[in-house]
């Protein structure tokens, strides 16, 4: 059976340093996918996941356990990638735009026929497509719900945004996604 | 009727509404057709984001954070217990050669050497004695079990011993830790 992630921290802190590549190793890949989701660029994402699970090992002893280790590590990682691209654009990607407003999307919404023409087209091909021109930082949250496995509030954790906002940005950024996806579909029905 | 919004339907999917709204949505949609389909379309979507696949980090990925972090690997038992035991080696094989050294050239002999450990090596012999009968009764059992060891002479099971230490603890450092390591 594995260990725990606090099975290993615990490890890692009585002295077994070399324990920590097992959580190196289980969380690279989401890791990498929320970096290459935030700086659209792999190497620099790669670069950005590495240096946070350097930082992440030295505050080691700061984690507290009371949130799981993924949010904890997640924020750390999050911060990195803000700061890399803070350096290259100067400044931050997240505006509080959450204006309360409700966002219906109804007439937005694919019929069940259409829906299930799209299926038949591979609708994971078109998503991915689609999510890669979403904006940032939809992109980044849509990774932190769907990718990262993150709840509502571990999100709010992670980039500090209040719970409305990160409901918001969701909410939104799938929208925009099934707007999208319909869109498509219909050119495709059109040619 | 009032319609769900696209709002609390998405809640809905994502198992953030309360279970008080929960239930409420959940006999909604039990008897409004326009609502479960946007809830289906939802769904879809849903679905789609969550079989999308991750982005690999490059196979030497935790190498290079274990390297950066100046951590070496695992270190297996074996080697270890190698290592430990390195100097020991060193020590017998040091003081081997020494003595084989005085010994050829008939220095240990002709020193007087031999005569003022005489006694000492009586103490040391009647040890030796003991040691070795217990290491002949053990050797006997061996010799029962593999008898192809034994052929030339029972030197042949401590070479063969301390060769297939080293050939076990070189193989676990450099085959089988890398390939456990490349499995994590």
């Amino acid at each position: 059976m594995p260990l725990s992630d606090n099975e290993i921290i615990e490890r890692v802190r009585g002295g077994g340093h070399h324990h920590y590549a097992h959580l190196v190793d289980r969380y690279k890949d989401k890791a990498m996918t929320l970096a290459v989701r935030m700086l659209r660029d792999r190497e620099d994402a790669e670069e950005a996941t590495q240096d946070a699970f350097i930082r992440a090992y030295n505050a080691l002893n700061g984690f507290k356990g009371t949130a799981r280790f993924g949010t904890w590590f997640y924020r750390i990682l999050y911060n990195v990638c803000l700061t890399r691209i803070g350096k290259k654009k100067g400044e931050s990607i997240f505006i509080d735009y959450d204006d309360g407003t409700e966002y219906d999307m109804a007439d937005s919404w694919i019929s069940p026929d259409n829906s299930a023409n799209i299926e038949t087209k591979d609708m994971i091909t078109f998503v991915k497509k689609i999510i890669e021109t979403l904006p940032l930082k939809y992109q980044t949250i849509l990774s932190l719900f769907y990718f990262q496995e993150l709840s509502h509030e571990e999100i709010c954790e992670v980039t500090e945004l209040p719970l409305a906002t990160v409901k918001t940005h969701l909410f939104r950024a799938r929208a925009i996604l099934q707007q999208k996806l319909q869109k498509e579909f219909q050119y495709e029905k059109a040619i | 009727m009032n319609h769900l919004t696209s709002t609390q339907l998405q809640e809905y999917a994502d198992g953030s509404a309360n279970a008080q709204i929960r239930d409420d949505i959940e006999i909604h949609l039990q008897t409004c057709a326009e609502c479960t389909a946007k809830y289906k379309a939802i769904r879809q979507i849903d679905s789609a984001l969550r079989k999308l696949p991750l982005d690999d980090a490059s196979p030497d990925f935790t190498q290079t954070v274990m390297a950066r972090l100046k951590i070496k690997e695992s270190p297996s038992i074996i080697w270890s217990i190698f290592k430990n035991l390195a100097p020991l080696f060193g020590l017998i094989i040091v003081v081997g050669i020494i003595y084989a050294a005085l010994k050829i050239s008939g220095v240990y002999d002709n020193s007087g050497l031999g005569e003022s450990v005489q006694a000492t090596q009586s103490v040391y012999n009647q040890v030796g004695n003991s040691v070795s009968s217990g290491i002949s009764t053990f050797n006997g059992w061996l010799e029962n079990l593999f008898p192809f060891l034994y052929t030339k002479s029972s030197y042949g099971l401590t070479a063969f011993l301390v060769v297939l230490f080293i050939i076990v603890a070189l193989l676990d450092k450099f085959v089988f830790m890398p390939m456990m390591k490349r499995r994590l």
